[in-house]
């Protein structure tokens, strides 16, 4: 047997494969449990501890790259939220139009379900540039830091929720945020989290795991969703599967796929290798 | 003077900075470092627009030589001023500006992501091979965690989540620190240079 192909397989062909792999537990799912980590039940406890009626500040800070992975946990903190009839204040920094627009979208869906209203319930500040400058600013004056308006532009003096949120020193429990990077948590931690002792949790992609690992330890970060997975463990914990848990299955047979084709490769060069001693 | 201006500019704002943050300067020195903050995103923009002059000119040159694959620029640079004139006219959150940003650069966006996943499996593919002890590390670690993360490891191997939350936590953390340390520390030497004068690289000259 040439062993040398076993390590040359058409690239082609492991992208098919990969395809359908991934493809088809999206509309067939196997419902494979997800174990939870200690990350993601911290995440799913800091927000249970809160006070019913609080004001969560939620920022989706993603751009369409990781909204995958992040727009779930989105949908279970709204769920999570709605429960308790805490608030939710909306913002991004990311990305002009992603951020926002995902936010708007998973949030509205989730509120609709549970009869929340928007301007009463939740309220979504979309996207402002420069997030250190505003954060800075809405720490001591919300409305200044939005320019006044909402997303779609609407002036905040016409939702009730506005009347009750002035400034994050004064008006919000806890921040909740998602992240691709930059603005990342050292920003939210250094402009608003540590100054104003505001309990900081949130979730992003997992390669961002060991870049955050020691605010965790530290307890400045208040547990952390890694990725699609966490985002599943969290959908768990909420008790309602949504699109991370359907997400995993595909990930699972990606992961195996991938295992498979390393197995053949490593199968083939040491074949080959003994082969070539041989001679 | 023309080389010696942006070294003691520099050397001078930065000891200004420093001085600003470490010392406590009472009000003049917060307003500073308010002061300093705005400089800085102003800074920022300036920057997005020597990105933008020097896209121009780049693709602008390969398209007048007519260079191999000019085609590519010349659809960069339409792209550019096309979006430009539309997001001026139409204004940032105008229908058409809009449209085009979610529908054209959000959608190329996610391909691009989406394709990184086929190109790690095949790169996983190709360049995993237990031809050494390092290798081999690289290899268990990879396959580990690949189980680790998805709900099918510990269908297959029950506990290894946890196997897998362990390595997050404690090799990697350990690494991902060492390199942080190491990257810290060369950012500091690499900014006293610069302070002193000492590389000059960035102004075009060579250290």
């Amino acid at each position: 047997m040439d062993w040398e192909k076993l390590q040359n397989i058409d690239i082609r062909i492991l992208y098919v494969i990969i395809l359908f792999c991934m493809a088809i537990p999206m509309f067939k799912p196997i419902g494979l449990p997800v174990a939870v980590s200690e990350n993601s039940r911290k995440v799913f406890q800091v927000i249970e501890d809160l006070p019913d009626g609080s004001v969560i500040w939620v920022s989706h800070d993603t751009g369409s790259g990781n909204a995958p992975e992040l727009n779930p946990m989105i949908s279970a903190l709204a769920r999570q939220a709605f429960r308790k009839n805490c608030k939710l204040v909306g913002t991004a920094f990311f990305s002009e139009t992603v951020g926002p627009t995902l936010l708007y979208d998973y949030i509205n869906e989730v509120a609709q379900e549970m009869g929340k209203e928007y301007g009463v319930d939740w309220i979504n500040l979309g996207y402002r540039i420069n997030a250190p400058a505003t954060l800075k600013i809405m720490v001591d004056d919300v409305w200044q830091g939005a320019g006044g308006v909402d997303w779609a532009g609407d002036p905040l003096d016409k939702f009730p929720l506005m009347q009750q949120v002035r400034s994050i020193r004064n008006d919000v429990d806890l921040l909740f945020v998602t992240t691709v990077g930059s603005p990342g948590y050292g920003d939210w931690m250094q402009y608003v989290a540590e100054p104003l002792n505001k309990p900081l949790t949130g979730g992003a992609s997992l390669t961002m795991y060991s870049g955050v690992q020691h605010y965790i330890r530290s307890g400045q970060l208040k547990g952390f969703l890694g990725g699609l997975r966490g985002a599943a463990e969290y959908e768990q914990l909420v008790d309602h599967p949504g699109q991370g848990l359907a997400g995993m299955d595909a990930q699972s047979m990606g992961h195996i796929t991938v295992l498979v084709f390393l197995l053949l490769g490593n199968i083939g060069y040491f074949m080959a290798r003994s082969k070539n001693g041989r001679q | 003077m023309k080389r010696q201006l942006p070294l003691i500019l520099v050397a001078v704002t930065a000891v200004f900075i420093m001085a600003m943050k470490f010392f406590n300067f009472g009000p003049f020195g917060a307003a500073a470092i308010t002061e300093a903050d705005i400089w800085i995103q102003v800074t920022y923009e300036f920057a997005f627009l020597l990105g933008a002059i020097n896209f121009t000119l780049l693709h602008y040159g390969n398209v007048s030589r007519q260079k191999p694959r000019w085609i590519y620029s010349a659809i960069a640079l339409v792209a550019m001023v096309l979006t430009c004139i539309i997001t001026l006219v139409d204004g940032v959150n105008g229908e058409i500006a809009v449209f085009l940003y979610e529908n054209i650069a959000n959608r190329i966006d996610s391909a691009i992501y989406a394709l990184l996943g086929f190109y790690v499996c095949s790169a996983a593919y190709r360049s995993f091979k237990l031809k050494n002890l390092e290798a081999g590390i690289l290899l268990v670690s990879a396959v580990l965690l690949m189980l680790a993360q998805a709900p099918i490891g510990d269908a297959i191997f029950p506990g290894i989540s946890k196997l897998g939350e362990w390595i997050l936590n404690v090799p990697n953390s350990a690494g991902m620190r060492g390199i942080r340390l190491g990257a810290g520390i060369g950012a500091y030497a690499a900014s006293i240079r610069v302070i002193l004068g000492l590389e000059r690289s960035w102004t075009g000259s060579g250290s």
